[in-house]
Formats: structure tokens, C-alpha cells, sequence
């Protein structure tokens, strides 16, 4: 399933994909990959991108 | 380029101009000889029976002497005895074999002509006669009676002397092994993007690594049982066997590479893709021309047989290629799909 929170709040900060991974230390095409759904980020890296889009964890990654 | 990258350039470049030398004052005496024949067996007795060919040594030194009247198919139902002599008629070395491929001790050798006389014995009544009268009791082989058999060969005798370094192969091996190293050290040093982070893959990649080195072990043993069943069951296929294996081990590498490729895990976040891609150009490039003068040269194939030795420039060129091909479609469609 895609993860349009995550493209959401990455683009309220205009952020672009591989400013995100450079943030949070990954390949662009993992930001790309958990963006279209095609990869579950372990829970180290969720943090990692919270602290950097400044959101919680239930914000971007949870699914009601 | 960062310190350390200029470092192993010069390290690189004081290795060529080290192994230039070597090469410079490495002894460059060889002298080889190839002879063609039909050897037909009937009733036992092979046709024809002797010949010989002579080899003229220039220059003194310490040599060894090759024969090779090597296959791995169509296997004869004869046996061939060598024996090289100088001019006086003193036995330098003396071989036997229905296959052969033997190199003898080094020895020293004067200038002069030296004559490879070769014998087929068709039965094994010849083979002990000739046993008996060349070789001790205790260096004689047996050779079981059912090998003889009636039929026609068409067999490739080559013969060398081969001037003798001492440890020229391993230093051979060990310099080509080094050159390898510093290349590729080179080469991912080049490659590191400045400002880097840190870890070289992220956690996706090293997930997406792991199963595609599972696919590519799956695929490789496939291969390899594959292989072992059709060597079992006596299934001719016109290659060595050494190069079936190469091909088993390169069809998991293929697995593996392409799975790496397209989940984005083949190179590290660090990386400069474009060094890499001139980096494969250039071997692919290297090895294909290599691999076709190969073909030109019809070094590829000997006695109807796929040669390892003959066959693997071209197929590690093919390889780099497939590689090189696969990393240009990922690139398209990830351009595509931006």
C-alpha cells in the first residue's frame, strides 16, 4: 500500500527524495521504495524519518 | 582525487613498470612443434607406428619438455609412447598415455637438435613390450586391456621445450593477483562520492542483497546438479568440464547481479555509478576482443571441444556485457518512472 502521508509531509517541507535519504542516511530508492509501498522500514529507520519531517510515528506510519 | 586514491595509482604504476621489467629480463626461450595424424588401430595394430619430429634448442639453459595429445572426448583405443633424445641418442624423457597432457622436471639442456619419437601401440601385448623396453618395473604403468580397441583417430600431437624460471608460475599468479587488486581498489576508491555517508548500504539493500544471493545459490546448485546428473549419466556435451562449472558459477552470478541491480542494492549509496559503467565498458571491451581473436585464431575449440582456456575471455566478455545491459535498462526505467 503507498505511503502518501510519508510523500505528503516530505512535501511540505519541500523536500525531495534524496534530500530525505540523505537526512535519515539511506538510497533514495529506499525513500522511493517505502513511498510506493514496496518496502516495510524497520522500526529504526520510521524514527529516523519522524525526527526528520518532524511527525510522529502514528502521523506517517499508521495504518487505521 | 582523494590521498589515498593517489597513492595506490603510484602503487599501481611502480607495479607495471616492476612487472615491464621482469618481463624485459624474463627468459623467452620456447620452441614447439605440432604434428597431425590419422592413427588407425586394426586387428591390434596401429597405423602409423612411428614418427618423429625434431626440435632445435638455441640457446643452453634449463628447460622442460610438454606433451599434450590431450581430449576429453572420442577418447583412443591405443596408446602413445614419446621418447625425446639428443643427437647422441641419450633420453631426455620418456612418456606414455592414451590422453596426455605432462610436462617433465626441469633439466639442463645444451644447444642443439632434439627428437621427439613417438609410437602407437595398438594392443597391450605392444604397450608391455614397449613398457618393457623403455621404462624400469617401477616406473611402469598398467594400462588395463579392454582401453585397446579397433577404429580410426584423427589425433593433434604438440610438443614443447620450455625455457625454466624458477617459479615463474606462481610469481605469474601472484603478480596478475596483486594487479587485480590494486585495480579494483583503484577503482572503488575513484568511485567514492565526496562526502559520503558513512554506511556504504542501507537496510533495504542488505535485506535485498540476501535474497538475491539466495537466488543465485539456488540457481548455481541447480546448474552444478544439473551438470553432476549429465556427467553421471555420460551425456556428451562438446566442453570441458572445467568450463560447465565456470558456467554453473556464472549462471548464479548472473542471478545474483541482476536481482542486486534491480532492487537498487548492487551499488553502495556512495557510489559513482558512471566510473563503474566505464569501469565494466572497459573490461567488456577487453574481453570480447580478446575472446573473438580467440575465435579468429580458432583457439576456442580443440579436438570438436569447448576449451576453458580458449573460451573464457569470451564468456566473461559476454558477462560484462549482460551486466552492463542490465544496469542500462534499471537506468531507463528508473528514468522512466521519475
Amino acid at each position: 500500500m503507498k505511503n502518501l502521508k510519508l510523500k505528503a509531509a516530505r512535501a511540505s517541507f519541500d523536500m525531495s527524495q534524496q534530500d530525505l535519504a540523505d537526512k535519515v542516511g539511506v538510497s533514495r530508492q529506499t525513500i522511493n521504495a517505502i513511498e510506493k509501498g514496496d518496502y516495510n522500514p524497520t522500526i529504526n529507520l520510521c524514527i529516523a524519518i519522524c525526527k526528520v519531517l518532524d511527525k510522529t510515528l502514528d502521523e506517517l506510519f499508521w495504518e487505521a | 582525487m582523494t590521498n589515498k586514491g593517489k597513492k595506490i595509482l603510484v602503487i599501481l604504476a611502480a607495479f607495471l613498470v616492476l612487472v615491464s621489467v621482469m618481463m624485459l629480463i624474463a627468459p623467452k626461450h620456447n620452441y614447439f612443434a605440432v604434428i597431425n595424424n590419422v592413427v588407425e588401430v586394426k586387428n591390434g595394430v596401429a597405423a602409423p607406428n612411428k614418427f618423429k619430429m625434431p626440435l632445435t634448442v638455441n640457446t643452453a639453459g634449463n628447460y622442460t619438455f610438454t606433451a599434450d595429445w590431450w581430449r576429453e572426448t572420442d577418447i583412443p583405443g591405443f596408446v602413445t609412447g614419446l621418447i625425446v633424445t639428443d643427437e647422441s641418442g641419450k633420453v631426455y624423457y620418456n612418456v606414455t598415455g592414451g590422453t596426455l597432457l605432462s610436462d617433465s622436471i626441469p633439466m639442463k639442456l645444451e644447444k642443439g637438435k632434439y627428437t621427439f619419437s613417438f609410437e602407437t601401440l595398438g594392443s597391450h601385448e605392444a604397450f608391455e613390450k614397449y613398457a618393457g623396453e623403455h621404462f624400469k618395473d617401477s616406473d611402469m604403468g598398467d594400462i588395463d586391456k579392454d582401453y585397446f580397441h579397433d577404429g580410426t583417430w584423427e589425433m593433434k600431437y604438440k610438443v614443447s621445450i620450455n625455457q625454466y624460471m624458477k617459479g615463474a608460475y606462481a610469481i605469474g599468479m601472484a603478480g596478475g593477483t596483486v594487479f587485480g587488486i590494486l585495480l579494483i581498489a583503484l577503482v572503488v576508491v575513484l568511485s567514492r562520492k565526496e562526502n559520503a555517508p558513512a554506511k556504504r548500504y542501507d537496510e533495504r539493500q542488505v535485506a535485498a542483497q540476501g535474497k538475491a544471493y539466495k537466488y543465485g545459490f539456488i540457481t548455481m546448485s541447480v546448474c552444478l546438479v544439473t551438470l553432476v546428473l549429465s556427467l553421471t549419466m555420460k551425456i556428451s556435451i562438446p566442453a570441458e568440464t572445467g568450463l560447465l562449472i565456470m558456467l554453473c558459477f556464472l549462471c548464479g552470478g548472473a542471478v545474483t547481479v541482476t536481482n542486486l541491480i534491480w532492487d537498487d542494492a548492487y551499488f553502495r549509496m556512495d557510489e559513482n555509478r558512471p566510473m563503474w559503467i566505464v569501469f565494466f565498458s572497459l573490461l567488456s571491451v577487453l574481453n570480447l576482443g580478446i575472446g573473438i581473436s580467440q575465435i579468429v585464431r580458432h583457439e576456442i575449440i580443440s579436438e570438436g571441444v569447448l576449451t576453458l582456456r580458449g573460451s573464457m575471455n569470451l564468456i566473461c566478455g559476454v558477462f560484462m556485457t549482460y551486466i552492463l545491459a542490465v544496469i542500462l535498462i534499471k537506468s531507463i526505467k528508473d528514468r522512466n518512472e521519475d
